[in-house]
């Protein structure tokens, strides 16, 4: 394994790499932090507002974007280059006879691009211990649930940036490839807002970034854990079987009904619905009676919504209502025949447009409200019980406005300080290649 | 060397093509442990793709590959049993020479005589250096220690002396043809006839990826109709036997 990790750790690219990254990560973090303070500064006329400051959603959440981003595109040059690398030297089936076996250097190596990898993720904690030493507030367990969400978006990576440089010759044509790959999900969430590509609308399942949102929300989602990590064993298994040295025909005949399986699990885990709200005073959830009467209610609840993918009310309802009434209810059937239906409902919408049905048992209420109080509500009603008290310990906001000194140090380490650090790091790490 | 180490390699019959093309074809020899076995051959003989073949890092059209009357099934199999130096192969050029010399060391049985390797290939001058400094002989110098300190009972050379000086080559060829003396079977590709004169006991002629001649060196210069012929008139003389009778 040092062997694996020095080629990793030792090359210069990834330092590059983890530089570039931290510069694109801290220049998110010194953005949100400006975007932050500005808010703050108007909240903190009024009690009510400042409950809005919420750190996780202002800073933890766009620092992690970046991180996102960084990895999506940059992460496939450290971790194809492993095992890339070994191919370009010809020393890869030299090194296989001398291990024993391709599987266990397929695997060194992905462990050993995963761990370059995570130097990308070292920049945001950074950042965030920076905030919190300079007076801002980090809730440690829902942050840890957002990064602990991007480690295994992290592994995704790794792992399918070692199967595109097994199923390839070159570094080039592997980090072509796990680029794309990694790209491939970008494209399905920018079908959200991009007309030419709403055919992938229905694809949203398969985003990396829709398995990453409730980690980004402080729950922990065994569906994404699982999805993400199906994902991973998945890629994985398909670089083994890419850098073995069977015949192209065998690899593949291999590989289809591993992809079969891998896919029929990805369906299946990521189904799961079962979430843990991690999240400071659990505001990702229902207030605590409404959850306890909910989880009573007898029989399947049952909810149609009528309205389209890209309307903005489907997407606070989802990101707000149903994630919280699934997170008490995780069996709870959503249903949205407009998605299935096509062009043809188009003509057909009228009055109907807009309505959220809720069966629980044989009865059924009707509303056009997304808020998650409503809906609850009706749901009790459909059940015919009485909504349980809908008290919740605010959550007091954490307004903080980062100016002066304190901004102009952030702004130093998030440009300057852990860019620089790792350059330096890179350097030290390689001087033995520059010097005979 | 092992016990197992007295082991020694058939080839049978074997082919492989690259896309239409027959690169190697039904190609078989039998190298014998205690020996060196040289491949040699004009150049797009066929010989990488012959070593490569038997590796198993090549996929075989037909024809089986034996240790010691097994034939190798498996990767795994073929793991067990060889080593392997592909030819113009680069270091990880990120490890220090002493991080890859210990990786070498860590797949290595326990019985292989490390030190007197260590001694010819002067590895020790080697070792605080980082591998991607070394010039291209001093990095063949630690190819060729991390290939033959496994002590695989069968070892497979692809043009093994092709980045040496005179002098290092004395003790590169003292160190080959040390390992075939406790009991490895080592097959080389040389490019070079007069190296492969030097080392090798039997010879394996190639030539348009056909085996046209094979024996020991003795035995080829009787097969070329003269034995005080130097190896390189006995190739000329048996390629141009091969092309008048095509």
């Amino acid at each position: 394994m040092s062997r694996e990790l020095a080629i990793a750790l030792r090359a210069r690219v990834t330092w590059l790499v983890a530089a570039i990254a931290a510069l694109l990560i801290g220049h998110g973090f010194v953005l949100a932090i400006d975007l932050y303070s500005a808010s703050s500064r108007s909240a903190l006329a009024s009690v009510l507002q400042t409950r809005e400051m919420d750190p996780l959603a202002g800073i933890v959440r766009p620092t992690l974007g970046g991180a996102s981003l960084a990895l999506s595109l940059l992460g496939p040059v450290i971790a194809a280059r492993t095992l890339a690398i070994e191919k370009e030297r010809k020393s890869y089936g030299a090194l296989c006879l001398a291990v024993g076996s391709s599987t266990r250097v397929v695997l060194y190596k992905a462990l050993a691009g995963a761990i370059a990898c995570a130097l990308v993720l070292a920049a945001p904690i950074v950042l965030f211990v920076a905030f919190a030493a300079f007076g801002g507030h980090v809730d440690p367990f829902e942050t840890a649930v957002a990064v602990s969400g991007e480690g295994l978006h992290l592994l995704l990576i790794a792992a399918l940036a070692t199967a595109a440089a097994a199923w390839t010759r070159t570094f080039a044509q592997a980090v072509t490839l796990g680029i794309l790959a990694s790209l491939t999900s970008w494209a399905i969430d920018a079908a959200e807002g991009f007309a030419a590509l709403a055919w992938l609308g229905k694809a949203s399942e398969w985003s990396i970034e829709q398995r990453l949102l409730p980690f980004q929300r402080g729950i922990v989602s065994i569906g994404s854990v699982l999805w993400l990590a199906c994902s991973s064993a998945l890629a994985l298994a398909a670089a083994m079987t890419g850098a073995s040295f069977e015949s192209m025909a065998r690899k593949l005949r291999l590989t289809v009904p591993l992809l079969g399986i891998g896919l029929l699990a990805l369906v299946l885990t990521g189904n799961v619905r079962r979430g843990y709200d991690w999240s400071e005073q659990r505001r990702a959830s229902l207030p605590p009676a409404a959850v306890e009467g909910l989880r009573e209610i007898e029989g399947p609840i049952i909810i149609d919504v009528f309205l389209d993918r890209d309307d903005s009310r489907r997407h606070q309802l989802e990101s707000d209502a149903l994630a919280k009434l699934l997170l008490a209810r995780p069996d709870v059937a959503i249903r949205t025949p407009l998605d299935d239906a096509g062009d043809v409902v188009e003509a057909q919408r009228g009055s109907d447009y807009g309505r959220i049905l809720v069966h629980v048992g044989g009865s059924v209420q009707q509303t056009r409200s997304t808020s998650r109080r409503e809906l609850v509500t009706l749901i009790f009603e459909a059940a015919g019980k009485k909504l349980p008290e809908w008290a919740q310990s605010p959550y007091p906001g954490f307004p903080i406005v980062v100016g002066g000194m304190r901004r102009r140090l952030l702004g130093l380490l998030a440009y300057g300080g852990l860019p620089l650090t790792f350059v330096v790091i890179g350097l030290v790490l390689t001087r033995s290649r520059r010097t005979r | 060397m092992t016990e197992t180490a007295l082991l020694a390699l058939a080839v049978e019959r074997l082919e492989v093509r690259a896309g239409a093309r027959r690169i190697v074809k039904q190609v078989s020899f039998t190298a014998r442990p205690g020996e060196v076995t040289a491949v040699i051959g004009p150049n797009g003989a066929g010989k990488t793709s012959l070593l490569e073949a038997i590796a198993g890092l090549r996929t075989t059209e037909s024809g089986t590959v034996s240790v010691g009357g097994q034939a190798c099934a498996s990767f795994r199999d073929r793991a067990r049993s060889f080593a392997y130096l592909p030819d113009r192969s680069e270091l990880a050029a990120e490890a220090s020479v002493a991080t890859l010399v210990a990786h070498a060391l860590r797949y290595a049985t326990a019985d292989i005589e490390v030190a007197e390797l260590r001694r010819w290939f002067a590895i020790e001058a080697l070792l605080d250096r980082g591998a991607g400094v070394l010039s291209r002989g001093e990095q063949q110098r630690v190819l060729l220690f991390s290939a033959l300190v496994l002590g695989r009972p069968i070892v497979l050379l692809d043009e093994p002396f092709s980045a040496f000086d005179p002098l290092q080559l004395r003790d590169v060829h003292r160190a080959v043809r040390s390992i075939a003396a406790g009991g490895a079977t080592v097959v080389a590709s040389i490019h070079q006839l007069t190296e492969a004169e030097k080392v090798a006991d039997r010879v394996l002629l190639l030539a348009e990826g056909e085996a046209i001649a094979f024996g020991t060196i003795a035995e080829l210069k009787a097969e070329a109709g003269n034995g005080e012929l130097p190896l390189e008139e006995v190739f000329v003389a048996l390629l141009a036997r091969r092309a008048r009778v095509a």
